[in-house]
């Protein structure tokens, strides 16, 4: 299975852009992307969910072209949209069984699945209450089991882990993971530690333009031997913050321990060993 | 189908579970009550020139499902014109619209849950109307049958004709929801005007959704025939008079008929 996207342009309004000239090719795995709020990661996510149209450009799912033919891509997906919201009268068993009608899943299996799914996502004690008295992470966690009901191909995870707990991130991840084989599963996140431990790959994007693309490890290589920690006056901080790429800050007492990127380390820098979070703040930062 | 079943029922688990739906229901619980005035009532529903009828079945059947039909198309427009627009306000929508479900079968479903929830007021308010029936009518037998056809043959139609007109409007004009109770409300006293229009006068002979028409019809015929009188002009709605109504002791004393069904 292979999505195609090619010069895909989503114009908002006559300066706005969503998304601009992206192309990217996403294979079987987990794709994670990764970037600050307003990069467009919705916004491309969205038009692979079929439910915005680009402006410009075209994409394709094993040569079926999805503006065209929505429901190649529909009958195959799973998507939890950023933003979202459940019908606050219903148990999670209700809600559950009315989105798979919407989807056209059905039959006897469905029960077991829906039961499947509300363990993985640890709802099952909840799952009689009506959902409007659930919590933000639970509300999520609904979410995240509705994408899962059609046994989908290609998974669509907008800020999956939005208002869930460390316990919480861990059984996702491991839901993915199980779910992982065969599927394209595509998450986002403007937080490097959820898409670090999980992601085959990873997109940093920004200004709705794609920055970079390949595994953890291409990514991080970009930044490799460029990562450096010395111990500055609080004084010259913001002169150095000015000068060079300042990752991270750590203070002590008088002095600050900066982590930053440079080709040309200052004198009294150790070399550290390059981070995702690394490549990723340099990257977005770069491109200011 | 079965899928289509799922939907609606999803839909209307949870809007009947709201307090718009209580609310809706204690308003025309109420209001079905006041449908058969007590005898010495300063006001009247129904009636057909200068004539209402005794309390027997028939009568108090086909009076509060008239006046259900009409009040009901009013007040339950209210309740169910959102049903696109709460999915577009709570983002299920944003799911809704990633899977395969065709438009028509989405809309399809609306309409249809829209009719199941104006359905349960209906029938609770069939249930109403008999227990009004036992306490204002004394003297007549109770015949089941005299609530149920009327109900049936006319309050269904229009509950049905109003869940479309509900979609239809957003559909057309999305979350405008003040141009279309607007619009809605002057489409409603169209009909209603049209419905008490004088025989032969009416702007519109055969526009009658509620459903009321064809049951006064065949009132003012009765009058007409029964007590050689020339009536042509049927009321409906609460009408309030001080003066003492000539017409009272002249009560309808027969069943009337569905022969329009026929
Ligand atoms: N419906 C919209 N109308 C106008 N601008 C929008 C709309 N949706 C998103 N944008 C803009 O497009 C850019 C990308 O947004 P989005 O895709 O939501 O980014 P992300 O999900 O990465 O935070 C932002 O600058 C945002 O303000
Ligand atoms: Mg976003």
């Amino acid at each position: 299975m292979s999505l195609v996207i090619e010069n895909l342009s989503k114009k908002y309004t006559k300066e706005k852009f969503g998304l601009q000239n992206y192309s990217i090719t996403i294979e079987k795995g987990i794709l994670g992307l990764l970037g600050p709020n307003g990069a467009g990661k919705s916004t491309l996510m969205k038009i692979i969910a079929t439910i915005s149209q680009p402006t410009s450009g075209s994409l394709t799912l094993d040569g079926h072209d999805l503006v065209k033919e929505p429901n190649y891509i529909r009958k195959v997906l799973g998507y939890l949209p950023q933003d979202f919201g459940v019908y606050p009268n219903l148990n999670a068993y209700e809600f559950l069984e009315y989105i798979a009608a919407m989807k056209g899943v059905g039959g006897p299996s469905l029960k077991a699945r829906i039961e499947m799914l509300l363990e993985g996502v640890n709802l099952i004690e909840v799952a009689k209450r009506p959902i409007g008295t659930y919590s933000g992470g639970m509300k999520q966690r609904i979410g995240i089991a509705q994408a899962l009901l059609n046994d989908p191909k290609v998974l669509i995870f907008d800020e999956p882990t939005v208002g869930l707990d460390p316990e919480e991130r861990v059984r996702f991840r491991n839901l993915i993971s199980d779910l992982a084989h065969d599927c394209i599963i595509i998450l986002s996140s403007h937080i490097v530690s959820d898409i670090e431990t999980i992601a085959d790959e990873v997109a940093i994007m920004k200004g709705g333009l794609l920055i970079t693309k390949g595994s953890q490890h291409d990514v991080i290589k970009k930044v490799e031997g460029k990562v450096f920690e010395t111990l500055i006056d609080n004084s010259l901080l913001d002169e150095f913050k000015r000068t060079n790429h300042v990752v991270n800050t750590i203070r002590q007492k008088d002095k600050t321990r900066v982590r930053y990127i440079s080709d040309q380390p200052v004198a009294e820098s150790t070399s550290y060993q390059a981070s995702l979070e690394d490549a990723y703040l340099f990257l977005t930062k770069a491109t200011a | 189908m079965k899928h289509l079943i799922t939907i609606i029922k999803g839909d209307y688990l949870q809007r009947t579970r709201s307090y718009a739906f209580l609310v809706t229901l204690a308003i025309t619980l109420y209001m079905a009550y006041t449908f058969v005035p007590p005898v010495d009532a300063n006001y009247t529903t129904v009636r057909i020139g200068n004539y209402v009828g005794d309390y027997n079945s028939a009568w108090i059947g086909h009076v509060t499902a008239m006046m259900t039909s009409v009040f009901l198309t009013l007040i339950g427009f209210f309740l169910i014109n959102n049903s696109v627009k709460k999915d577009v306000e709570t983002e299920v929508g944003m799911i809704i619209a990633t899977t395969r479900v065709s438009n028509f079968n989405y809309l399809m479903s609306k309409v249809l849950s829209n009719f199941f929830v104006l359905l349960s007021i209906v029938g609770i308010v069939l249930f109403m109307s008999i227990l009004v029936f036992f306490l204002r009518s004394k003297d007549f037998p109770f015949e089941i049958t005299q609530f149920i056809l009327p109900y049936v043959v006319v309050t269904l139609p229009s509950m049905f004709f109003v869940s479309c007109v509900a979609v239809v409007a957003e559909v057309f004009l999305g979350r405008r929801s003040v141009i279309q109770y607007i619009l809605f409300f002057a489409l409603f006293n169209i009909v209603m005007a049209n419905v008490q229009m004088k025989q032969g006068t009416e702007m519109l002979t055969y526009f009658d959704p509620f459903g009321v028409k064809v049951v006064t019809l065949q009132m003012e015929d009765f009058v007409n025939a029964h007590y050689r009188e020339e009536v042509s002009v049927a009321s409906m709605g609460f009408v309030f008079s001080d003066e003492k109504m000539i017409s009272r002791c002249l009560f309808l004393k027969a069943f009337i008929g569905l022969s329009f069904l026929l």
